[in-house]
């Protein structure tokens, strides 16, 4: 089992430009358990968009994402806004975990930035139900905050809310230079939050193993310069132009490559690299697979020089 | 695979499982927003190795001096405790003394929550280490090395220490040295 029907049996806007779903199993059995950070990649109306579940994940019959509408995406959470209707069913893969919470910690310190409390949210859950010890800060637009009311329950009202964002800087600062020892920070949020938070952390002497963040994406990757890339099973080459991915030159010339995001966040459509210099542009491999230069994620990744070899 | 046949025990080969110390006084690491110095025992080169530290360390970031006659000592044991609990992610622990002490300060360290990023050490000698023993279950300081055989401080049975450092216990492990030419299940030995 690779792929979950689900029913929406709840929608609901929270606030607005969120709209939070509630999906069970049309037949009401047991959906597989996830580990606090998954999230759920749901296809929406012929995009594949993740999610965070922001639900329990022991024994769950049902799965909760809260979903923002991107105006100027590429439509999968319009979709989920204006297309999908309570009882219908849509197609998931089976929870994936990215973002766990390291079991050894002392402390868990989350910060969370606009939808990006999402995960955190699980983890609060999953928190509680083990007793770990936790310390939230979340920023937000005034009024435009969602799950509040669930990271202040989770939090017996502890975590700290920010409207302002140079307040939540300065608030940051002071919070990772008083961590004890043992604390493990989780960061989610707009890219450039992820980039000041981690980098403040980096600062103050954090080591990199103590830092998890997710990002929901990349910005707009510049196009590349061209290359070629020589298939060895088949020994043909395809030209990779500017502007054209080598993941949609692959599909172009009848290579099947499985993929999911095509925004270098997944892991779906990693391939291995026979010769040449991968250039990297992904969020998924390690820094440490990155320089071992013998695979690459096809739909952001392209070549560091004129030529690469892909065993295809 | 039948009942009939016969089954070939495979051995992994030994996997490395013993403490790689520095050849010389690790550098202080400059990213660090403070710095735990511990020096246990008072031989001339742990106070010259944890003097050089506290000299480097002091100039970049606050540096809190530990100085212990022997981690086994309660009142030591404490000013420990205290401070690896008053200490802050940032921090660096820089631990120097004998095999035995260090160990055990490192293990201490990592109970409080440190990670090997945080961690550097500096043993003066090996002569002495932790020793797990498998059946008194209890770690005791023995002048040994790995592979030598020993008399338990606590059970008194002559024990082989193994070259396997473990780190959730923070020892080396070690096991009745004839424990394989005993008389099977029915005389075994507890």
């Amino acid at each position: 089992m690779t792929t979950l029907e689900l029913l929406v049996t709840a929608a609901v806007h929270p606030v607005p430009g969120i709209r939070s779903l509630t999906l069970a199993a049309p037949d009401g059995r047991d959906l597989p358990g996830f580990v606090p950070g998954s999230h759920l990649v749901i296809e929406c109306g012929g995009r594949s968009n993740a999610y965070s579940l922001t639900s329990d994940g022991t024994a769950p019959t049902s799965y909760t994402v809260s979903v923002l509408e991107v105006p100027d995406g590429s439509g999968g959470s319009r979709w989920v806004h204006r297309e999908l209707r309570v009882g219908e069913v849509v197609t998931a893969r089976l929870p994936r975990s990215l973002f766990p919470p390291v079991a050894r910690a002392a402390k868990h310190l989350l910060v969370a930035g606009g939808i990006g409390v999402t995960p955190i949210v699980s983890h609060l859950r999953a928190a509680r139900t083990w007793r770990r010890e936790t310390e939230v800060h979340y920023v937000f637009r005034e009024g435009r905050g969602a799950h509040v009311d669930d990271v202040l329950a989770l939090t017996d009202g502890a975590a700290e809310l920010h409207t302002d964002r140079a307040e939540f800087c300065a608030r940051l600062e002071k919070a990772l230079a008083d961590q004890p020892l043992g604390t493990h920070l989780y960061v989610c949020g707009p890219a450039a939050m992820i980039d000041h938070v981690l980098d403040t952390a980096r600062g103050l002497g954090w080591p990199e193993s103590r830092l998890h963040c997710e990002r929901f994406g990349l910005d707009a990757l510049d196009p590349g310069d061209p290359f070629d890339v020589t298939l060895t099973a088949t020994g043909t080459t395809v030209r990779v132009p500017s502007g054209t991915s080598l993941l949609e030159a692959l599909e172009t010339s009848g290579v099947d490559v499985p993929n999911l995001c095509r925004q270098g966040v997944c892991g779906e459509c990693r391939i291995p690299v026979a010769a040449g210099t991968p250039l990297h542009r992904d969020l998924f491999l390690t820094e440490e697979e990155k320089a071992a230069g013998d695979a690459l994620m096809a739909c952001v990744s392209r070549s560091a020089g004129p030529s690469l070899e892909v065993p295809l | 695979m039948t009942l009939t046949e016969p089954v070939t025990e495979v051995v992994p080969p030994p996997a490395p499982s013993l403490p790689d110390w520095p050849a010389d006084p690790p550098a202080v690491d400059p990213s660090a927003t403070s710095y735990v110095v511990v020096a246990v025992g008072a031989d001339a080169g742990t106070r010259e190795v944890a003097g050089a530290w506290v000299a480097d360390a002091e100039g970049r970031a606050p540096t809190t001096l530990v100085v212990l006659d022997a981690v086994a000592d309660p009142r030591d044991r404490a000013e420990l405790t205290e401070a690896l609990e008053r200490a802050r992610t940032g921090v660096r622990v820089m631990a120097v003394g004998g095999q035995h002490d260090v160990l055990a300060v490192l293990t201490a360290a990592r109970d409080a929550g440190a990670i090997d990023a945080e961690l550097a050490a500096y043993c003066t000698h090996t002569d002495d280490l932790p020793m797990y023993c498998a059946h008194c279950r209890a770690t005791h300081r023995v002048e040994a090395r790995p592979g030598e055989e020993v008399t338990c401080p606590g059970c008194a049975r002559v024990l082989e220490i193994h070259a396997h450092f473990t780190r959730a216990l923070g020892s080396f492990l070690a096991s009745d040295a004839h424990a394989a030419g005993l008389p099977g299940p029915t005389g075994a030995r507890p």
